[in-house]
């Protein structure tokens, strides 16, 4: 079957007439900009391609809603994220409901309107990708989403706006409810720097170039902790180095429970960051 | 531990040609990743070193002697599958011991012990020596598979994609691990995948492979800043790089120059520049990917932290000329 008729098939088997079909295919196509393959046979076809009769024809039904089942887990990464775009710009054209499940964090990040986060049958929180990835409600979200994941680090109570880390006072947004005595500190990769005057102080366990970006992997007497930083931050394996915290971004979470602990960060809005 | 060399080795399985004119010098206690997606030629290229394949044409040197035509265990090399496969009936011990049992060997129980737990205590299973492989998860397993291959003293480490069936989070931890393992033992491993994250993050040097040639060797910083040609530019970085035709962007381009690169982490979002519209945002937390519509071409642009841009508006993009990559029309880079 070649392409046309992969896509038309949905209407054919409801019986839609000829000229109809016809004229929802070449739109649909369109769409997906593959109308220059719709006489081509799918079995030569490139992976992505493919894919695109496979939306094609989920699309060409006009449904009220689209379910979607990890529909970009068998292509390699580079070809993911151009499809997610793609996804994102069809859906702000089309405009139609869509229910996308994936376990891939970047792919839920990158499309989502809303993304409820899942466990054991249980929405765990649902929000906006800025909610769950800035204002995550338990350790759970937090390690889920991002990457590398969030640092947690085991401290200590101090007053309402510091905490005891490693013998350390680390200031943090002020808590708006009193602490538990066994606290984690989270925070994430790209709200931690290199700095002689830091915090805490480590050794350099792991440097790891990405390309854009870099992380850097220090052992600290508070924990193992991974830095984010430029392509341009220069650090060797060994060094002894000083870590910073951003003290705004810090989120405290109960130990017991592995809740956040409401506090002034939770309050500031997506302009504040 | 030895160094390795292909010298022109070609190796075709019927009409197709899965490695063609091969060179490559591995160094002693090098770490060297070839990165080529899938059907490049990785893995036969491991295969030919292992002795599991012969070579059609070309010379394959360890250590300085000529391997050519051995079989593979007088080659002295280990290899790890990307299907990890243990003895599901044995312990984790016996299952790293199995290599050093082998009759050619004759290692005394006390030393295979020693060896055993040494190598243990370096991939952190050393608490799980007594557990049957099958009570493991998926992380300990490959683990144990890494061990084996370790608890051996061979010439170099053949690892095909030891990682790609690991979960996000343990790939990122083993990435680091093997890393730190190899420095320790001063191995030298020849490393496949498909993965550009693990290719950058632990290789000493990248050999990008793409329909069975070698495109470029060399260290990651220089293979990401300074890539040979337009398919290397795009085997490396997330999202990839820009390619545009000349003249979308204002630059002093070499004569025969047809194609800009930009990096995605260069382009400069604001008041400077050409005119642009921002046609998506995906805000990705630690970073968000912005979707420019330029005159005459499509540009992505990532930006730190959670930036303030919308879909929709109008903006200028720039891109500093020390940071644009100039590319001739065969797809070769040029000196700018």
């Amino acid at each position: 079957m070649n392409v046309r008729r992969n896509i038309g098939f949905p209407l054919s088997a409801q019986g839609v007439p000829r000229a109809e079909i016809l004229r929802r295919v070449e739109e649909t196509a369109k769409l997906l900009r593959i109308d220059h393959l719709l006489n081509r046979a799918v079995g030569g076809l490139a992976g992505g391609d493919r894919q695109r009769v496979a939306l094609g024809r989920a699309i060409v039904r006009r449904p009220k809603a689209f379910l979607m089942d990890e529909p970009l887990g068998t292509l390699d990464a580079a070809f993911r994220e151009l499809m997610c775009e793609e996804l994102r710009g069809l859906h702000d054209r089309i405009g139609a409901t869509t229910v996308y499940v994936t376990h891939d964090q970047i792919e839920a990040m990158a499309m989502a309107d809303v993304i409820a986060v899942m466990n054991k049958g249980l929405v765990l929180q649902s929000g906006t990708p800025f909610e769950i990835y800035h204002r995550p409600r338990s350790m759970f979200v937090a390690q889920f989403i991002g990457s590398p994941s969030m640092n947690f680090l085991p401290c200590a109570a101090g007053n309402r706006q510091a905490v005891s880390l490693a013998g350390r006072t680390v200031p943090v947004p002020e808590l708006h409810e009193a602490a538990p005595g066994r606290l984690v500190l989270g925070v994430r990769p790209e709200h931690v720097r290199l700095s002689d005057d830091g915090v805490v102080r480590g050794e350099v366990f792991g440097v790891e170039y990405m390309g854009a970006r870099q992380v850097v992997t220090v052992d600290t007497e508070a924990g193992r902790l991974r830095v984010r930083t430029s392509n341009t931050q220069r650090a060797s394996i060994g060094e002894q180095v000083g870590l910073a915290f951003d003290p705004g971004q810090i989120i405290l979470f109960d130990a017991t429970s592995e809740r956040a602990l409401p506090s002034a960060l939770f309050e500031r809005e997506i302009a504040h960051g | 531990m030895a160094e390795v060399r292909l010298a022109g080795v070609r190796k075709a399985f019927g009409d197709t040609v899965a490695v063609d004119a091969l060179d490559l010098d591995i160094k002693d206690g090098e770490f060297v990743v070839l990165l080529g997606p899938t059907g490049a030629g990785k893995t036969t290229a491991l295969r030919l070193i292992a002795g599991l394949e012969r070579p059609d044409a070309g010379r394959i040197a360890i250590g300085g002697a000529d391997v050519t035509a051995s079989p593979p265990a007088a080659r002295d090399v280990a290899m790890v599958f990307q299907q990890f496969s243990l003895y599901p009936h044995y312990s984790v011990f016996d299952n790293l011991a199995f290599p050093l049992r082998s009759p050619l060997r004759r290692e005394s129980e006390d030393r295979i012990g020693a060896r055993v737990r040494e190598i243990a205590t370096l991939l952190r299973i050393e608490g799980k020596l007594d557990n049957r492989a099958t009570r493991l998860s998926g992380g300990e397993m490959q683990r144990v598979a890494i061990g084996r291959a370790l608890v051996r003293r061979p010439r170099v480490y053949l690892m095909d994609e030891p990682l790609s069936s690991l979960d996000a989070k343990l790939r990122e931890d083993l990435r680091i691990e093997l890393k730190r393992i190899q420095r320790e033992l001063g191995a030298t491993i020849l490393y496949v995948t498909h993965d550009q994250i693990e290719a950058m993050t632990m290789a000493d040097r990248i050999g990008v492979i793409e329909d069975g040639r070698l495109l470029q060797l060399a260290s990651p910083r220089e293979v990401y800043g300074r890539p040979a040609n337009t398919a290397v530019a795009r085997r490396l970085g997330s999202p990839p790089i820009n390619l545009l035709p000349l003249g979308v962007l204002p630059a002093s381009a070499p004569g025969a120059a047809a194609t800009v690169g930009v990096r995605p982490e260069d382009v400069d979002l604001g008041v400077h520049g050409i005119e642009a519209r921002i046609e998506q945002v995906e805000p990705l937390g630690a970073e968000t990917v912005v979707l420019l519509q330029l005159p005459g071409a499509r540009l992505h642009a990532l930006m730190p932290g959670l930036a303030r841009v919308e879909a929709g508006a109008a903006t200028r993009v720039a891109v500093a000329p020390e940071a644009m990559l100039f590319f001739a029309a065969d797809g070769r880079r040029l000196a700018a």
